[in-house]
């Protein structure tokens, strides 16, 4: 009650300022981010990479917001309430990474060797040391070295630049760059869940997306980066809501189940980039590559390589705010969570359902497209075969860990950004194939889908009923 | 009461638009045969077919049989339109479908000549997967499953028959352990939508995501390694006084296992689902589980028998992709095919033999698409031969009609997709 | 005469209610006893348990004077209880033979001497064809022909005599498979060199044995569907229960349906039958033909239990009454000591109204004009055919008919939820035939739904988003896209409080409120516009008397306001007790329309199974 009378005079006095005050104040805001922007990456992913402080100073801006709103019994319940939503998606990630440990050692050849020539011990201890080395890769692939980044810090202090700053927190900066199709993937996917579709063809949505972008990209010289770059963002995203409005159309009017046409769909896309990309477009014969695109339609990055997190990083989050806004602030949203959660209702309260599912596969298919456009104008500025990097797949799991929820999703995705981006250099340091990825994902997802089984494995009694139902699907033709 | 839940999509006396993009489809493909016919092919030019063993089977005049397979096509997409079909429709999609298939082999041979005997031989064994997957997806879907999993139940068969042809250095081992890794993968599956009762469609994207990554990761740290990946194909099996039969013989009785396990299976499954008692139980677990529960049927065990089974013979389809075609494993090798047999279950109407057909029509236009790599035949006007990838997806475009137009028409058993709970 | 089954101190309970508490019954040998209780007094499950779909948590079940387990419903049958449930529990896709006889399949062996004279013959066949072209000479066809007939029919053989084998236990079949495939693949091993392989074939032979078993079993039962046909012929015959066993379930009427439910205990033999609410489907005719029926099968020998909450057929029909009240035994009455009233007062525990408190109605102009409507369902199958009625400002008009005659299809189509093929429909002179819904809610006309969890709420969501559900979109609940959540939770807070929604919370998931008060949620949604048009398609289904009371006062409110009322029911009482003016539907048509208090009971009746209301010598002819 304090709370809610002090964040609302708070409200009411900003929403006492005139209009036009307000927006200079946006405007301003938004102007001096843009400014410091480098800066404000910078620090972004010195905390991440420098996690426990981060986490500590976390606590300590609690602790001071507690002293007014009720002190240790405020904070204790406000943290006991999210850590009790976090505590399943928590352990199911934990013991999917644990059971993951277990194959990499179960599949180390290595092993098998020392075994079979009657050393347990030492075949035990290899086994160990192996996943301890995998995991430690993992660790500093995705979140870099927390005193190399200290002591990154001190030298740009004592005068180096911020060159030392940047090589020391490639890791934290990879995962993020990863992080950033996953976002726009698994809000696709959550929209979808949301509505009532499943869109397993986030992964052709993403791939025509990024191609159309990147068209735009290399199509147009001479154009100023202001009309280009929004031009070939908006080109891919619509193009990807197209190709995934395709499939809404069918379930629409035909009832087609949309994982069957987005599936096939996905296929079709494949083929037919394969013929575009080593065909009509190959730029270099042989490759199988298009052209790069102007440097007008880059999307920018922040710093200097080996830091390559660009704009897009920032289109994603602004992509989830814009996704939770709409889904639960409008009449839109409204109409298509209604018609996830219970089409003839939807219909009796003058819904259009066949309208709805239209719109959200379009809105979907938009935000997967929007994934290759950061991935085409952010990262690889061009496109080339074999692009497809399971994205569409792995935004599943996020949806699901995500439990459909813009916030949710982007911290599941942040997670996955971490994982992947830290299974790379677990191929290249340990040699275990970044594939353990998708098998973790895979546990993650039962664990998530099912969460029964955590609570049997760690014994502890269901909390009341989740009151929020992640997904909404029906089975075919109906 | 019996009542059914209506589909709040297909309401009567509205544009009914699955009739509409099925009476489309047909009026396009019969005026493509038609233009295929009138430009592309010379008008002297005769579609030779031959055989193995006979020569020379039969010669068309390419012209003239395109005309009228077009024609044809077209009549009955008039026909659709005024509505006068009833309880024919079914032979007539059928043999419809056949014959726009045989219209466009006549297109491709024209001019030259095509083995007839190969080109059947080849649509039955392209086939073979897809019924096999067929079959899998009957027998869940009848009990009351939603399976989507086929796909990531056959390439994990597909890997289990590498791996484990090359452990026992035996191609037969291969096939058993496909079979029952295949059926691990459905226990998962069932576990996970009975005793959990995790959405249907989700715990089978689980199982193909699963399968997807974990074949690829057990194939590059340990079948490559240690060079176990190269088992070689299975050959085939010729009854001896039977595969002289001409025509028949070839196709029916000289082919690799998993033809005659496909064929058998469709048969025996048939029997299973519509003669016998634990079929009847099968299909009321499928339709009204609650039924069956009354009378005494233990319906969550009736499932999870239905699934597993269903897996083992996934798990077969899956060791076709290595031992018949390739003789090794290649990263997502069955491409799909999985979502295909779904595709021909649905259009089979959840019958063995339907599905059968529908595998068939699906293997001629694989087989054909490649018979076309070869023999190159010439689009009209552009005059240039068309690329393998265009080709490449007739089979998914093929499935994304039959989805669209059949679904709601065909009736899958009702109760399918929900969970069953005593209470 | 010891009773038949005797039921002692049975208590059940789900999480949060008891649904039996203590309830002890004895059921004599030849009569037919009544079970009386409003919607949840605990009767159902009282049967659900004597027929082993619930385990009960105390209390025991004594049949023919010996005490039963009955865990599943499997122990029921066998003790001769058989059950006939409310919803009907036929598959509808299959053959009356195939439902009946599911479970305790009459079957014969598969394989027979025919069909092996047929295999041999077929592969014999192609084999003289094969060697045609490979071999010549006739004699080497005819070898040809033989062999493969003979290592066709060999292996015929082996699969019957496998499958004559798998019809001993498993304890026989296992053991005797794998050692006769161990010897064999022994004997292969040595011969080819293999003997490396041997602990492998050994361990292949018990996995074919033991997988082979359950396979060969379901492989070598097919189904005796003459057998069954026949059994079911006999049965019908015998308790004069006309069914055909091919014809398709879901093409038949449902009394047809509800003569298959019975036979399909007394093909099970059973001696005691429990009918649940078998008269909710039935005209009043068919409802006589039914209690024939049960006379009959008395005559026989049998035992009846059948629940009701009717209390005119309870009276009618049964030797004996019990009357069941929150899940407790209230009291055991015959028809000839108690009076409807006593009865009604027993199921609801204080003195009952049977009649709802009503002034005349005062009717004004036609609100609603419906002409010569038609319409179809999914398979084209017409079920309006030409409807014509009107409804004015403050009546309520009654439809009155069984259910599946048309009733839902038209709110359906006059709430524009189904296409209308022909005909109009009017509001206040404004035409609106096909109209999309959100224009009917705006028009000022109002739906209370059938199927309130299905169409009416959207059960995961709040109750203050499912009281905007028809209006979130309008100002003040919405500026242009925005929600303006404000308005929308002092609206709900309102509405909740005035319509006495408990719990009170309008945070709350709809999901977990009572029957009662989600149908509360729904009549404060549609009540508190302003509407011209209040239309209520089973609006009490389900419900406790509390709530069904609260709702008649609700709409005969409405009606007192000016309110045009148009009332759907399948309860005969409701709609007498409520309605101004009855129409009845048979079929797809209105056979009548008459005024309330002109018009019988039995009138109705008759009226609802079809017969018109003929002036001409008392004749009937069927409308």
């Amino acid at each position: 009650m304090a709370k809610q009378r002090d964040s609302q005079s708070f409200k009411e006095q900003i929403a006492a300022w005139p209009l036009w005050v307000r927006l200079v104040l946006l405007a301003a805001l938004v102007g001096v981010s843009v400014l410091l922007s480098k800066w404000l990456i910078l620090l972004l992913l010195i905390a991440l990479g420098l996690w426990p402080l981060t986490l500590l100073l976390g606590l300590g801006v609690l602790a001071l917001i507690s002293t007014r709103r009720g002190g240790w019994t405020w904070m204790r319940a406000w943290l006991t309430a999210r850590l009790g939503q976090l505590l399943v998606p928590a352990l199911s990630v934990l013991s999917a990474l644990i059971i993951g440990g277990l194959v990499i050692m179960f599949t180390d050849q290595a092993v098998y060797q020392a075994m079979g020539e009657g050393h347990i011990g030492r075949a035990l201890g290899l086994a160990f040391s192996n996943v301890a080395r995998a995991y430690a890769a993992l660790y500093q692939g995705a979140l870099g070295d927390p005193f190399s980044i200290i002591s990154a810090i001190f030298r740009a202090i004592g005068g180096e630049g911020l060159r030392p700053i940047t090589v020391a927190v490639r890791g934290p900066s990879g995962s993020l760059v990863q992080s950033v199709p996953y976002i726009f993937a698994g809000l696709a996917v959550a929209l979808g869940f949301r509505s009532g579709l499943f869109n397993i063809g986030a992964e052709g949505q993403i791939g025509v997306g990024w191609l159309m972008a990147v068209i735009v990209g290399f199509s147009f010289t001479g154009l100023p980066a202001v009309i280009h770059l929004p031009l070939a963002i908006l080109v891919g995203a619509i193009a990807g809501g197209l190709w995934a409005a395709i499939a809404g159309v069918l379930k629409a009017k035909t009832g087609a189940h949309e994982v069957i046409t987005t599936i096939m769909l996905n296929y079709i896309s494949f083929r037919m980039s394969e013929w575009l990309l080593c065909g009509p477009l190959e730029h270099v014969q042989g490759t199988c590559r298009t052209q790069e695109i102007a440097a007008s339609a880059y999307l920018p990055e922040f710093l200097d390589h080996p830091v390559t997190i660009h704009w897009g990083f920032v289109l994603a989050l602004a992509a989830a705010a814009a996704t939770a806004w709409f889904l639960f602030k409008t009449t839109w949203g409204f109409e298509l969570r209604t018609v996830g959660a219970n089409p003839n209702a939807a219909r009796y309260g003058g819904m259009g359902v066949a309208k709805n599912y239209i719109f959200a596969m379009f809105l979907s298919g938009c935000l997967a497209g929007l994934a290759g456009v950061s991935q085409g104008l952010g990262i690889t500025r061009n496109i080339a075969l074999g692009f497809s990097a399971g994205y569409g797949f792995d935004s599943i799991a996020l949806a699901l860990l995500g439990k459909s929820n813009p916030v949710g999703v982007v911290g599941a995705s942040i997670l996955f950004g971490v994982l992947r981006a830290g299974a790379a250099r677990m191929q290249s340091l340990a040699g275990v194939p970044t594939e353990i990825v998708q098998i973790v994902q895979s546990l993650v997802i039962i664990f998530i889908a099912a969460p029964a089984i955590i609570r049997a494995i760690y014994r502890f009694r269901a909390e009341r009923a989740e009151a929020e139902q992640a997904v909404f699907l029906r089975g075919w033709g109906s | 009461m019996t009542a059914q839940t209506t589909s709040i999509q297909t309401r009567p006396s509205e544009l009914n638009w699955k009739d509409l993009l099925i009476t489309l489809f047909i009026l396009a493909v019969g005026g493509i045969i038609l233009v295929l016919g009138g430009f592309g092919a010379q008008p002297g030019a005769q579609a030779t077919f031959t055989d193995q063993m006979l020569g020379t089977l039969f010669s068309l005049p390419s012209q003239a049989t395109l005309y009228t397979v077009g024609g044809l096509c077209i009549l009955v997409a008039g026909l659709r339109l005024v509505r006068t079909l009833g309880s024919a429709r079914s032979f007539l999609n059928w043999s419809l479908a056949f014959l726009a298939a045989f219209g466009f082999l006549v297109w491709v041979t024209s001019g030259t000549q095509m083995n007839f005997t190969g080109m059947i031989q080849s649509m039955l064994t392209a086939a073979t997967p897809l019924t096999l997957g067929a079959l899998a997806g009957i027998l869940c879907e009848r009990a009351g499953i939603i399976n989507i999993a086929i796909e990531g139940m056959m390439l994990s068969g597909a890997l289990a028959a590498v791996a484990f042809a090359g452990v026992f250095d035996n191609l037969w081992m291969g096939l058993l352990a496909a079979s029952l890794v295949g059926g691990i993968m459905a226990a998962i599956h069932a576990v996970l939508s009975i005793k959990y009762k995790v959405d249907q469609i989700i715990s089978g994207t689980v199982i193909n995501i699963l399968a997807a990554g974990g074949t690829r990761f057990l194939n590059l740290r340990l079948l490559e390694p240690a060079g176990l990946s190269t088992p070689g194909q299975i050959g085939s099996i010729r009854i001896p006084l039977l595969a002289d039969i001409p025509i028949l013989g070839p196709i029916l009785f000289d082919n690799p296992p998993t033809v005659f396990i496909m064929l058998i299976l469709t048969l025996v499954i048939n029997y299973v689902i519509f003669f016998t008692p634990w079929g009847l139980r099968m299909r009321a677990c499928g339709e009204h589980p609650r039924a069956a529960d009354t009378v005494g049927v233990r319906v969550n065990r009736m499932r999870y028998i239905s699934v597993i089974v269903g897996g083992l013979v996934a798990g077969i389809g899956g060791a076709y992709f290595p031992l018949d075609i390739v003789g090794t494993f290649e990263d997502n090798m069955t491409r799909g095919q999985g979502f295909v047999a779904l595709a021909a279950m649905v259009f089979g109407n959840w019958n063995p033999f339907g599905g059968f057909l529908a595998a068939l029509l699906f293997g001629f236009a694989d087989a054909l698409q490649v018979k076309m790599q070869i023999l190159q035949p010439v689009l009209p006007f552009l005059n240039i031969s068309i690329p393998p990838e265009f080709l490449q997806t007739a089979p998914y475009i093929l499935t994304i009609v039959v989805v669209a137009g059949v679904v709601g028409r065909s009736r899958p058993p009702a109760e399918e997709g929900k969970p069953y709970e005593k209470q | 005469m010891a009773p038949i089954l005797k039921v002692h101190n049975v208590t059940k309970r789900f999480p949060g209610v008891l649904a039996n508490d203590h309830v002890s019954f004895s059921l004599n040998q030849g009569e037919i006893l009544a079970f009386l209780g409003e919607n949840g007094a605990g009767k159902s499950t009282l049967m659900n348990i004597i027929y082993g779909l619930y385990t009960p948590d105390e209390g025991e079940v004594t049949v023919r004077g010996k005490p039963a387990e009955i865990n599943e419903p499997n122990d029921a049958i066998n003790l001769g209880i058989g059950m006939v449930h409310q919803h009907f529990q036929l598959v509808p896709v299959f053959t009356v033979a195939e439902n009946i006889v599911m479970g305790t399949e009459p079957t014969r062996f598969a394989l027979s001497w025919s069909t092996l004279g047929l295999f041999s013959g077929v592969v014999a066949l192609l084999s003289f064809i094969g060697s045609i072209f490979g071999t010549s000479g006739v004699g080497q066809w005819l070898l040809s022909a033989l062999t493969g007939g003979a290592i066709a029919a060999g292996l015929y053989i082996l699969i019957f005599l496998l499958g004559k084998l798998s019809r001993q236990k498993a304890q026989v079949y296992v053991p005797a498979v794998t050692a006769g495939g161990i010897i064999l693949l022994v004997i292969m091993a040595l011969t080819q060199g293999l003997a490396g392989q041997i602990p492998l074939l050994i361990f292949l032979a018990l996995l074919f044995a033991s997988a082979s078993y359950p396979a060969l079993r379901v492989l070598t039962t097919a189904l005796d569907r003459r057998a069954a046909a026949q059994r079911i012929r006999e049965l019908s015959e015998q308790y004069g229960l006309d069914v055909d066993p091919r014809a398709l379930t879901e093409d038949l009427p449902v009394g047809v349906q509800q003569r298959v439910e019975i036979i399909k205990t007394l093909y099970r033999k059973a001696d005691i039958l429990i009918l649940d609410e078998p008269t909710a489907v039935l005209t009043p005719q068919e409802t006589k033909e039914l209690f024939e029926i049960m006379r009959t099968l008395v005559a026989r020998g049998k035992s009846i239990i059948f629940i009701s909450h009717k209390l005119k057929e309870v009276m009618t029909f049964a030797d004996r009454v019990i009357v069941l009240r929150n899940g407790q035994f209230v009291g055991e009455t015959t028809p000839a000591e108690a009076s409807e009233e006593q009865l009604a007062e027993m199921m609801v525990g204080r003195e009952v109204t049977l009649v709802v408190e009503k002034g005349a109605a005062s009717p004004g102009k036609k609100v609603l004009e419906v002409s010569d409507l038609r319409a179809e369902d999914i398979r084209h199958h017409p079920v309006l055919r030409g409807i014509d009625l009107f409804v004015r400002a403050g009546e309520v008009l009654g439809i009155a008919g069984v259910q599946g005659n048309g009733q839902t299809e038209l709110v359906e189509v006059l709430t524009g939820l189904h296409p209308a093929a022909s005909g109009n429909v009017r509001v206040l002179g404004q035409e609106v035939t096909n109209v999309p819904p959100r224009q009917i809610t705006e028009l000022g006309i109002a739906h209370i739904p059938e199927d309130r969890q299905r169409d009416g709420l959207v059960l995961p969501f709040p109750v203050s988003d499912n009281l905007v559900l028809c209006t979130y979109y309008q100002p003040p609940f919405a500026r242009g896209a925005r929600l303006e959540f404000d308005e929308i939770y002092r609206y709900a807070d309102r509405l909740v409080e005035e319509f006495d929604v408990r719990p009170p919370n309008r945070t709350l998931m709809t999901e977990s409120l009572s029957g009662g008060n989600q149908q509360k949620v729904i009549v404060a949604r549609e009540l508190s516009r302003p509407i011209k048009l209040l239309i209520a398609a089973q609006p009490t289904r389900g419900l406790d008397v509390g709530s069904i009371e609260y709702i008649h006062r609700q709409l005969i409110k409405k009606r007192d306001e000016g309110c045009a009322v148009l009332l759907v029911s399948v309860e005969l009482d409701e709609i007498m007790a409520l309605s101004d003016r009855i129409a009845v539907m048979y079929e797809g048509r209105i056979v009548d329309t008459v005024n309330a208090g002109e018009v019988t009971r039995e009138e109705l009746g008759l009226l609802m199974a079809g017969s018109r209301l003929n002036a001409e010598k008392g004749g009937t002819a069927l409308g």
